[in-house]
């Protein structure tokens, strides 16, 4: 897990909090334009702040783990998906703080460091297969238990 | 007791009016247009209240034509007394919308009271209060056409259905409901069955059918006689126009797009991210579906009705959240949060899970401290979203400049329009609905033939043609010899053109930025006329040259 996260850290071009894109800066005066002039101060406090644009961009980069649809397409199969979830679930059943524990370090990680990368989350994957593989345990015991009745 | 039902009523009753207040406030004029879709259902409602028919001259249709859509009728029939008492106008048609949203509130307040899953006497109250906030309800609410209204009413009939298997009963009432549903939008038409299908396969033996037999008789007389016109329609295209993922023959290919379709819907990153719809005529900018911080509690309530799993509130639960997005996966290869609107309601009831647990966690004074600041923040996001980015960077997918063109067309009868519609052949119906033009007359261009395949014939037409207006492409070699006003975008009407074609503009409408979206040329007939015959003239015979002066 740790030398997936190191890697991930490695890999991934890490997003700027500081220096916006020119991009972004167009959209942030036309965003400015846009307001009613008495609710300027708004504006500015809104679109302007460091503090609100580091705002946004780790809400981005926070939600942008959960991209379910680009993780089980793009990088595990989607079968792996229902799998992952009871296991999930089941693991935090037993073990709550450590399941949170391990798995808020790669949340963490990409919140802080965003998601261009082109190998994708890879700091994800073994929480995930991990997961998985108890889940499908899981499955099997529950079927083998109520075949057995 | 007595008093704390009351506080209760008396907190609910403020959620609907505050509700009421996000629902209805400035509703004719934001959106700050009137889409094709509204457009239409507007058009198609005023016009059976003064003819009886639709814009094609059928009487009471069972399925609205459109555009081709095919639309269950009864939102355009749920339109028509609000359009007879407050006329043809925006508000008019999405005050429905509004009216059903606030039922919505109802149905998941009872919802919660009724699935036993919860454990705080707060959470109802919470749960509809974060329901009746949330962006995704409020937008549709706002807007004026049947997938708002049809999403509710099948969350109702779910509603009853639910309360009466907890009585060992059979609904009719939920029955009735979920049946009716299905001639309000598309979405439901497909998700009743597969809801009624599963809910059989995995509740039956809630229902106790030794004393139920009488009412699954009834029940299946009920379905039958209600679903007499759906019947009749499946045997014509009409039924079919919102499945097109089927046109593909390779099962893979079928599979892993609904598969990939059906991930995005239950995406966290969609709901609380922003939305991947490509159309972006169906959110507000800069929001998600939902606050992005309800990702926790909605996390939270995820777990919590895995622990739960074995209660049959859960089990109902889940059955609303499974089957709520298939028929939006299996509708077309782009992903449409409107069409998955039934989903919001499981989504809500899980989010409320989470609050629930977390009230049992977190001290109630602390709790609603951090509630509340997280409240006033997400309502000054979404302010930002709707009431100020929203009207400005999204009125192009409303169709913005109609309402404006159909004033100048009034001012002007005596010329003849000519709008470029070859890139959206759909905006006729917001002239249509400005100009307010007698259905009866706009009736006339359908033949017999046309209204007897009404429901097996698709429009396809070139162009609309009625008052002093004339909705096509713009023919280069025809229209600059006659007098008229050419009207287009500046894709249509280049400055080259404009001065090649001797055309004069006559007036300029102005987007939301104060930028000119649509431009209106009075066109030059003598000079054109003249200009055309020393071309001819100056064409060498035989050939495409001109003479060298």
């Amino acid at each position: 897990m740790a030398g997936f996260l190191i890697f991930q850290y490695q890999t991934t071009k890490p997003t700027n909090y500081r220096v916006l894109s020119e991009m972004e800066k167009i959209a942030q005066l036309r965003r400015m334009n846009e307001y009613p002039p008495s609710a300027y101060r708004l504006a500015n406090l809104i679109e302007a702040r460091p503090e609100s644009v580091v705002y946004f961009k780790l809400e981005h980069n926070f939600l942008k783990v959960f991209d379910l649809e680009t993780i089980f397409t793009k990088y595990i199969p989607s079968l792996f998906l229902p799998l992952f979830i009871i296991g999930l679930f089941e693991a935090i059943k037993n073990r709550p703080k450590l399941i949170l524990f391990i798995s808020s370090l790669p949340v963490m990680l990409l919140t802080l460091i965003g998601h261009e990368n082109t190998k994708g989350p890879v700091s994800l994957f073994p929480f995930i297969y991990t997961s998985a593989a108890l889940g499908l345990i899981r499955l099997i015991s529950e079927i083998r238990r109520k075949y057995e009745k | 007791m007595k008093s704390s039902l009351w506080i209760e009523r008396i907190i609910l009753s403020l959620i609907i009016i505050l509700a009421g207040f996000l629902y209805f406030y400035r509703l004719g004029e934001l959106p700050n247009s009137l889409s094709d879709d509204e457009a239409i259902v507007g058009y198609n409602a005023f016009s059976i209240l003064s003819t009886g028919k639709d814009e094609f001259g059928k009487s009471f249709p069972i399925a609205f034509r459109f555009f081709g859509a095919y639309t269950p009728p009864l939102f355009v029939y749920l339109s028509i007394p609000f359009i007879k008492v407050m006329g043809l106008n925006a508000a008019a048609i999405r005050i429905p919308s509004g009216l059903s949203t606030l039922i919505g509130i109802l149905v998941i307040y009872y919802f919660v009271k009724s699935l036993k899953l919860y454990r705080s006497g707060i959470t109802p109250l919470l749960t509809a209060f974060i329901f009746s906030t949330t962006p995704w309800v409020i937008y549709y609410a706002r807007v004026g056409y049947e997938v708002t209204f049809g999403y509710i009413v099948f969350s109702l009939g779910a509603l009853f259905i639910w309360r009466g298997i907890t009585i060992n009963k059979l609904s009719l009432t939920g029955l009735l409901l979920l049946s009716i549903s299905t001639y309000i939008a598309h979405t439901e038409r497909y998700l009743v069955p597969i809801f009624l299908l599963l809910f059989i396969i995995f509740f039956h033996t809630m229902i106790d059918l030794g004393k139920n037999r009488a009412r699954v008789i009834w029940a299946v007389v009920l379905l039958l006689a209600t679903q007499v016109p759906n019947l009749y329609l499946v045997s014509t295209k009409a039924f079919w126009v919102k499945n097109s993922v089927f046109e593909s023959n390779n099962i893979y290919s079928l599979l892993s797009d609904f598969v990939a379709q059906l991930l995005t819907y239950y995406s966290p990153l969609a709901l609380f991210g922003g939305s991947p719809d490509i159309n972006l005529q169906h959110t507000s900018p800069e929001i998600g579906l939902f606050f992005s911080w309800l990702i926790i509690p909605f996390f939270i309530g995820l777990y919590q009705l895995y622990l739960k799993l074995e209660k049959p509130g859960a089990k109902y639960l889940v059955l609303l959240l499974v089957t709520a997005p298939i028929p939006g996966a299996l509708s077309g290869h782009f992903i449409s949060v409107q069409r998955v609107l039934p989903l919001i309601v499981p989504l809500v009831l899980i989010i409320g899970l989470g609050f629930d647990w977390l009230l049992r966690k977190i001290p109630p004074g602390i709790f609603f401290i951090i509630l509340t600041t997280l409240f006033i923040f997400s309502g000054v996001l979404f302010w930002r979203s709707y009431w100020v980015l929203f009207p400005k960077e999204r009125f192009a997918y409303w169709s913005y400049g109609f309402e404006q063109l159909a004033d100048m067309v009034k001012k002007k009868p005596e010329i003849e329009f000519v709008i470029d519609s070859s890139r959206s052949s759909t905006v006729y119906s917001g002239m249509l609905f400005f100009l307010q033009f007698p259905p009866e007359e706009y009736q006339k261009r359908y033949s017999d033939q046309f209204r007897l395949n009404y429901y097996s014939n698709p429009v396809n037409y070139a162009g609309y043609k009625f008052a002093n207006v004339d909705m096509r492409p713009i023919k280069w070699n025809e229209d600059p010899v006659s007098d008229r006003i050419l009207v287009g975008d500046s894709l249509s009407i280049s400055g080259v053109q404009a001065k090649e074609h001797f055309l004069e503009k006559a007036f300029e409408i102005d987007d939301p930025n104060n930028k000119s979206i649509l431009f209106g040329y009075r066109t030059n007939p003598n000079k054109k006329i003249i200009d055309n015959r020393i071309k001819e003239s100056n064409k060498v015979p035989g050939s495409d040259y001109k003479l060298e002066r």
